[in-house]
Order: structure tokens, then C-alpha cells, then sequence
């Protein structure tokens, strides 16, 4: 595999910033090997749902890395793991981190959906 | 169409010893493929083997002079007699046949070991007792398998990757997943993810047909395979089917149930 990395997903920045606020409240994990994961699975209203959870990587997964170089956290780097299996699915998704007052948390927008959900985790690629 | 015809009180233990498949375990008027082979796993002949009763069978084979050749070679105290008949009305009383899917085997059978043991699965029991060839064939069927099976992984691997670095479905990254995702499903018809990536691939190119058809044959491999369901859905969808689309996620949905209560 070549070390360029696979653009499977985009994060906004506010996303990032949320992964990174909910990650320096884990420090003993090792930011090399520990971060966000994605994952798709079946049901939902929508058909597909969308899977967060933060993760250790295995060898598998593909890789991504964003950045926040004006954190006010220690931490400006964050890893985002797929699975080569979901990444077919997620391919092309943005996620965004909702946070105004009737906010949602986060939120994936997906530019291949054609039917999402009111509750917005589930959806359909196709 | 020539069909062989053994008729004797031996007819079934001597066909059951000649042939690759367990003809034993046939009831009446019920048939199942079975090949022909030299002690060395030679094929000599793919053949349907039909049962009427115990003490009647058909034949219908590929070579059929060739077979009843062998089969004479071999009668020596057994009581049947081996004859050939030409009559295509017979044939239509034999239910399921697929006489063209062992002609087309047939055609294979030249070929190196590893592309035969791919045919022989449908017409080798390897439960059944012992019978000529069956030796060297076990030995290949077993080397075999776990090798394409690997290799079906990798190609699979592969796909995955180049689909995930492909710009949009029109990259030539995608043919070749697409590809690589078929020689896989060549070396191992069983590899559920593949054929769920090929299933996906083509929907995202909005090739919905051929979308349903590789899903629907995920789902009939495993029906427990919920994505399939789900997938199968979504295409019927897309297609403006929303009957069959309920249908399935209505499946999908029992099967979240069930998997959520053995939970």
C-alpha cells in the first residue's frame, strides 16, 4: 500500500473540534493508534446507520488525519479510522458536529444520500 | 439424445461404486450428477445419474459410447446389463436436468487440476465411501481450496482499497475493483464480501439490475446476511419497486429482531 492517505470521509471543522474536546477527556489513550471510528451497519429507518466510537486501529482500516492547528487543546491531531468494508459505503460523506442550542451533535451529510431520516442516522447511498 | 440404461438386481451397488457421487442415498425417480474417473482422477465421463428403482437407472452422459465402454470394462460378476437407447422422451421424464450445464463442464475437463476440483464439488461425494480416483482427488480438493480461498481474500483486499481511492465511479480504479472483485468470486463463489461490494459498486454506478442480482445471490448464500436485505431494498427502491422494496425491508427488519433477542 502506498503511505498516500485515502480520502474516504471529510470532517468540517467543527467536527474535528468535538472529536478533539471529547478525546483530551481520554488521555490515557495513545493519540498514534486511538482515535474516531466510522462504521456503517444495517437497519434504520433509512436502511444504513452510520456507527461513531472511538477506537483503537487495526491493521486493516484505512487511515485518515485532520488537523486543528488553532486548538486550545494540546491535541491538534486527530485520526479517523474506516473499515474497508464500510469506507464503500461512506465514501464521499462530510461530518459536521452540530452544536447551536436545538443541535443534533454529529451529524453526517452525505452528497450520494437520496433518502435520509428525520432522526438523521440513517440514510441511503445509493 | 442417447441415454444409457442399467437395468439388473446390481445395478445400484455397482453404480454406486463406479461413480463419484452417492447414488446409494437416491430415492426413486430422483437423479444426481456424478463423474467418472480413472483411479488417477482422470474424468472419463461426467454423467446424471437417474434412479427409476433400485434395479433401473438412467444414464445421461456426455461421451456416452465412451462411458458404457468403461462400465463394461468393469462388469465382471456384478448381475446388470449396461445397453444404450435413443429415446428423447425419456429424457423429458427426468425432472431438473441441466443437461447443458455438463456439456459445458465437459469442456473443463482437460483442464489443470485446480479448475476441475471448481466443477467436481457437484459431482463428488466425499462421504460416500470409497470409489476410483477418489484418492488423489481428495488430495486436490484440499490443496486446492484453502489456496483460492486466500487468494479470493487478497483480490477482495485489493478491490476494496482501489475502490475507496477512486475519484468517482467513472475511475478506472472502479473497473478495476470491479475486476478483481469478479476473479475473486471465480476462486471462491462463496466470498459474501464480495459479492456485497460488487452488489454496492454497481448501484453506485446505477447499474440497479445487476445490483439485485448479485444481492439476491448474497442472500440466498446467507439469508441471515441482513445487508443483503437491506441493500436489496434500497435498489428496489431506486427502481420505483416499492413493493418488493417493503418486502425486503420488512425481512430485514424480522432478522434485526431476531439477532436483537439471541442477544
Amino acid at each position: 500500500m502506498d503511505s498516500q492517505e485515502i480520502q474516504i470521509v471529510e470532517l468540517t471543522d467543527s467536527a474535528v473540534n468535538q472529536v478533539i474536546r471529547l478525546l483530551t477527556k481520554e488521555p490515557d489513550k495513545n493519540p498514534e493508534n486511538y482515535g474516531l471510528r466510522l462504521a456503517i451497519k444495517g437497519g434504520g429507518c433509512s436502511g444504513l446507520s452510520y456507527s461513531l466510537s472511538f477506537d483503537e486501529k487495526v491493521p486493516k482500516d484505512l487511515e485518515q488525519n485532520f488537523s486543528n492547528p488553532d486548538s486550545d487543546s494540546a491535541l491538534k491531531n486527530i485520526k479517523v479510522f474506516v473499515d474497508p468494508k464500510s469506507a464503500i459505503y461512506l465514501k464521499g460523506m462530510i461530518v459536521d458536529f452540530d452544536d447551536g442550542l436545538m443541535g443534533k451533535g454529529f451529524v453526517f451529510k452525505n452528497p450520494n444520500a437520496t433518502n435520509t431520516c428525520g432522526c438523521g442516522e440513517s440514510f441511503s447511498v445509493f | 439424445m442417447q441415454i444409457i440404461t442399467a437395468t439388473g438386481k446390481d445395478a445400484l451397488a455397482f453404480l454406486h461404486a463406479q461413480s463419484s457421487n452417492n447414488i446409494k442415498s437416491l430415492e426413486d425417480n430422483t437423479g444426481v450428477y456424478s463423474a467418472f474417473l480413472s483411479p488417477q482422477a482422470k474424468i472419463i465421463d461426467l454423467a446424471y445419474v437417474f434412479r427409476i428403482n433400485p434395479t433401473e437407472f438412467y444414464i445421461l452422459s456426455c461421451d456416452p459410447e465412451k462411458l458404457v465402454k468403461h462400465l463394461i470394462k468393469h462388469l465382471i460378476i456384478d448381475e446388470l446389463e449396461i445397453n444404450t437407447i435413443n429415446n428423447p422422451e425419456l429424457s423429458a421424464k427426468i425432472p431438473s436436468l441441466s443437461f447443458e450445464s455438463f456439456r459445458e463442464d465437459q469442456t473443463l475437463i482437460n483442464l489443470d487440476d485446480e479448475h476441475k476440483a471448481q466443477i467436481l464439488p457437484k459431482y463428488v461425494s466425499f462421504t460416500k465411501g470409497c470409489f476410483p480416483g477418489q484418492e488423489p482427488l481428495a488430495k486436490f480438493q484440499n490443496i486446492g481450496k484453502p489456496k483460492r480461498k486466500e487468494r479470493a481474500n487478497a483480490n477482495v483486499d485489493e478491490a476494496l482499497l482501489l475502490y475507496a481511492r477512486a475519484q468517482d465511479t467513472a475511475s478506472p480504479e472502479v473497473t478495476q475493483a470491479i475486476d478483481l472483485l469478479k476473479t475473486a468470486l471465480r476462486e471462491d463463489p462463496s466470498n459474501e464480501t464480495a459479492l456485497e461490494t460488487l452488489g454496492v459498486v454497481y448501484a453506485r454506478q446505477g447499474r440497479y439490475q445487476e445490483a439485485i442480482s448479485i444481492m439476491q445471490e448474497l442472500s440466498a448464500l446467507n439469508p441471515n446476511n441482513q445487508m443483503a436485505l437491506m441493500n436489496l431494498s434500497i435498489f428496489y427502491m431506486k427502481l420505483g419497486d416499492k413493493e418488493t422494496a417493503e418486502q425486503y425491508k420488512a425481512k430485514s427488519t424480522v432478522l434485526e429482531f431476531q439477532k436483537a433477542l439471541e442477544k
